[in-house]
C-alpha cells in the first residue's frame, strides 16, 4: 500500500503544482485496528488503566501504541486533526468514572508513548458511567502549522494510542465507533521552500 | 536609410501569424487569401482583399499576465518570494506561456485541494468536494505537431520576391505539446478500485516535449486562364515548406512498480529516457511538399490543400537514458529520421451576402491530419470601416471566439476574445487579442 500511495502522490502532486493547493490524507485508523482493539469488556476492580490500540498483547502495560506510516503525507505538514469516538457501556453494578486521551508520539518512540517522554497527550476527555448507562467520548484535536507538536510526525511516520482509565468497581465495555487522523500539506511548500 | 527602415517596417507589420486575431474572432477560421498560402499554397496567388485583410501584427498581450499576475509570472520569486509562493500557479503559468498572443482572462488553475482516502480497503482520492479525481483529465493528448513535419511558425516574415506568385517567407517556430500523466490503463483502473493486482507492472509516464528552429517556405501559385465550361477561375499552387531545428527535445518519465503475488508492490523505480537537440550538439532538418487549389466560383471561394504529399525530417542529437537506480545506461548520439508520405487535408471556403446595410462574410474551414479533425465555422458583418465577428471551432477542444475591428485608412485595429480548453482540468479559458496592421 505504502508504494502504491507514493505512487499516487506522485501523480497527483505533479498536477498540484500551486501555492494554494492543499493535499489532505484522511486516514480511517480504524479499518487498519484488529477486532480485538475494536471492542472488548474490561473487569474493573478499583482502577484500571488499559492502552488501545493494544500492540504488545496486554491492555493493561504501555507500549508503542500504533504506527502510522502508509500516510501520503508525512514531510512539512502544515496541519493535523485526530477524533476519537468512544462508546462505553457500564455494564456492571457500580458507578465508574473514566477518563481518556490521545496520545502522539515519535515513530522511533517504540516502547511507551504514554509515559510522556517525547510524546504528548494531545486531547482529553472525561465520563462518569451509572450502572447499565452508555455513553460516548469524543477526543478532539487539532495542530495548525507552527504548533511543535507537528515535529513529532516525520517522514518515518508517528505513533499514536489512546490512554483510558476507569475508576470505580464494575466491569465496563468499550467500542471505538470512530477513530480518523487528517494531516494536511502544501505541496508548493516542497518546491519552493 | 529612409527606404531600408520602410522596407523594414513593412516587414514587421505584414508579419503573419498562424492564427491571425481576426480568424480568433471567428472561431479561428482561416479565410481564403495570401495568409492561408502555408495551408494551402495556390493562395499565394489569391488576391489579399478578395475578402479583406487579415489583421496584422498581434500583440503579445501575454507579457502582461507573464510579467504582473501573481498566478502565472514567476517574476514574483525574485522580487516577491511571499506573493509568489502565495499565488503562483504551474499549470496558469504553462497555459499563459502556450498562448503568448492572449491575455487570458481566467488561467486555469490548479485543483485547490485534493483529498487521499486512505483505509484498509485501499485509496481513494477526491476533490475537495468529494467528487472522484478523473486522472485521465491529465493524460496527454499526443502532443499534435511537435513529432511532426508541420512547423507552424510562431512569426513568420514574407519576403518580397518580384515575381508575381512566387513566395518567400521566412520565420521562426518554437512548439510544445505531449505534455501529460500517462498512468497505464491497469493503474488507471486499480487506483480507482483501491486494490492492486498480483505479479503486475504498472508504470506512470510523465512526458513532454518541445522544438524550435526557424522555418523557409517556397512557394508558387498562378491564376488559370480561362477554362471553357468552367464558369470562375481556378487557382493552383505548390510549394516546400523547410525548417532548419535548433532546439529539441522529447522526454519521458517513468515511474514503475511491481506486484508480487500478493498484490504488494515493490519499489518504485524511476527511468528517464531523453532526446534533445541544442545547437552544438545537433540539429535538425526536414522539407515537405505541398499542392492546393482553390475555386472562386458564383460568388464563393472553395479551396482545398494537400499537405505533406512527400515529407522528410530528421534531428540529429543526443539519447539520454537513466535507470531506476539513476544510472545513466546510455548516453550516445542518435538520429531520429522520419518520411514518406503523411497527408494532411485542408479544405476552406467563403462567401459574402450583401445586405440592405453592410454585408456579412461567412467563412468555413475543416482539417485533417494524422486521424485528427479540425473544424471552424465564423461569420463577419461589415459595415464601413467596423468590423464585428463571431464564430465557433474545434481544435484540441471546443473553442469560441467573438471579435471587432477598425479600419483607419492603411491601419487597422482588430480584438478578439476566445475560449479554449485548458491542459490537465479542461477548464475553459478565455483569452483577450489585439493585433494592429498597415496594409500598403
Amino acid at each position: 500500500m505504502k508504494r502504491l500511495i507514493a505512487l499516487a502522490t506522485l501523480l497527483v502532486a505533479l498536477s498540484a503544482c500551486s501555492g494554494r493547493t492543499i493535499v489532505t490524507a484522511d486516514v480511517d485508523v480504524l479499518s487498519f485496528l484488529d477486532a480485538v482493539d475494536l471492542s472488548q469488556e474490561v473487569t474493573v476492580p478499583g482502577s484500571i488503566e488499559v492502552y488501545l490500540p493494544d500492540s504488545d498483547d496486554d491492555l493493561i502495560t504501555p507500549d508503542g501504541g500504533y504506527l502510522v506510516n502508509s500516510v501520503p503525507l508525512l514531510d512539512q505538514l502544515t496541519g493535523f486533526g485526530v477524533r476519537v469516538e468512544i462508546e462505553l457501556e457500564n455494564t456492571g453494578s457500580g458507578t465508574l468514572d473514566i477518563a481518556a486521551s490521545f496520545r502522539l508520539a515519535p515513530a522511533s518512540d517504540s516502547a511507551n508513548i504514554y509515559d510522556g517522554n517525547n510524546d504528548v497527550a494531545l486531547a482529553e476527555a472525561a465520563a462518569s458511567l451509572a450502572p447499565s448507562s452508555t455513553q460516548t467520548v469524543v477526543l478532539e484535536a487539532s495542530l495548525a502549522q507552527g504548533d511543535p507538536n507537528l515535529d513529532l510526525i516525520t517522514g518515518d511516520g508517528f505513533r499514536i494510542g489512546l490512554d483510558v482509565r476507569a475508576t470505580g468497581s464494575s466491569t465496563v465495555r468499550y467500542r471505538l465507533t470512530g477513530f480518523a487522523l487528517t494531516l494536511s500539506q502544501r505541496p508548493f511548500n516542497l518546491i519552493v521552500p | 536609410m529612409k527606404r531600408p527602415t520602410t522596407i523594414l517596417l513593412a516587414l514587421l507589420l505584414s508579419a503573419a501569424f498562424a492564427q491571425g486575431v481576426r480568424s480568433t474572432g471567428m472561431g479561428g477560421v482561416v479565410l481564403p487569401g495570401p495568409w492561408a498560402a502555408s495551408l494551402n499554397p495556390a493562395y499565394g496567388a489569391y488576391p489579399a482583399d478578395r475578402y479583406g485583410a487579415d489583421g496584422g501584427m498581434a500583440l503579445p498581450l501575454g507579457l502582461i499576465n507573464l510579467a504582473l499576475r501573481p498566478s502565472t509570472s514567476p517574476v514574483y520569486y525574485f522580487t516577491d518570494p511571499a506573493t509568489f509562493k502565495a499565488n503562483f500557479d504551474l499549470l496558469a503559468f504553462y497555459d499563459q506561456l502556450s498562448h503568448p498572443f492572449e491575455l487570458l482572462v481566467n488561467p486555469p488553475t490548479s485543483p485547490d485541494e485534493i483529498v487521499f482516502h486512505v483505509s484498509a480497503d485501499g485509496i481513494q482520492i477526491t476533490d475537495g468536494a468529494g467528487n472522484p479525481f478523473d486522472l485521465t483529465a491529465y493524460e496527454s493528448n499526443g502532443g499534435g505537431s511537435v513529432a511532426g513535419t508541420t512547423r507552424n511558425p510562431l512569426l513568420q516574415f514574407n519576403v518580397p520576391t518580384g515575381i508575381p506568385g512566387l513566395r518567400l517567407a521566412t520565420g521562426v517556430f518554437f512548439e510544445t505539446g505531449g505534455l501529460g500523466v500517462n498512468p497505464d490503463d491497469q493503474l488507471l483502473a486499480d487506483l480507482a478500485s483501491g486494490s492492486l493486482q498480483a505479479n503486475t507492472t504498472y508504470t506512470l509516464d510523465l512526458t513532454g516535449r518541445a522544438a524550435g528552429g526557424l522555418t523557409l517556405d517556397l512557394g508558387y501559385a498562378t491564376g488559370l486562364p480561362p477554362i471553357p465550361g468552367l464558369d470562375g477561375t481556378l487557382y493552383l499552387g505548390a510549394q516546400v515548406q523547410g525548417f532548419y531545428g535548433l532546439y529539441y527535445s522529447d522526454a519521458t518519465l517513468t515511474a514503475s512498480t511491481t506486484t508480487d503475488a500478493n498484490g504488494v508492490p515493490g519499489t518504485v523505480g524511476y527511468t528517464t529516457n531523453v532526446f534533445y537537440v541544442y545547437p552544438g550538439s545537433g540539429y535538425g532538418a526536414g522539407a515537405k511538399l505541398d499542392f492546393g487549389l482553390v475555386l472562386d466560383y458564383a460568388g464563393g471561394t472553395y479551396g482545398l490543400g494537400l499537405r505533406n504529399l512527400y515529407s522528410f525530417e530528421t534531428w540529429s542529437g543526443q539519447r539520454r537514458i537513466t535507470d531506476a537506480s539513476g544510472n545513466v545506461v546510455n548516453d550516445t548520439p542518435e538520429t531520429v529520421t522520419r518520411s514518406g508520405f503523411a497527408p494532411k487535408v485542408y479544405a476552406n471556403a467563403a462567401y459574402v451576402q450583401p445586405l440592405e446595410v453592410g454585408d456579412v462574410l461567412y467563412g468555413a474551414d475543416l482539417g485533417y491530419a494524422g486521424g485528427g479533425m479540425s473544424a471552424h465555422a465564423g461569420l463577419e458583418y461589415r459595415y464601413e470601416i467596423f468590423r464585428l465577428r463571431g464564430g465557433l471551432g474545434y481544435e484540441n477542444g471546443f473553442q469560441v471566439g467573438l471579435g471587432a475591428g477598425a479600419l483607419f485608412g492603411p491601419a487597422s485595429l482588430d480584438l478578439a476574445l476566445t475560449t479554449h480548453s485548458a491542459p490537465f482540468t479542461g477548464q475553459t479559458v478565455f483569452g483577450l487579442a489585439a493585433s494592429l496592421g498597415l496594409h500598403f
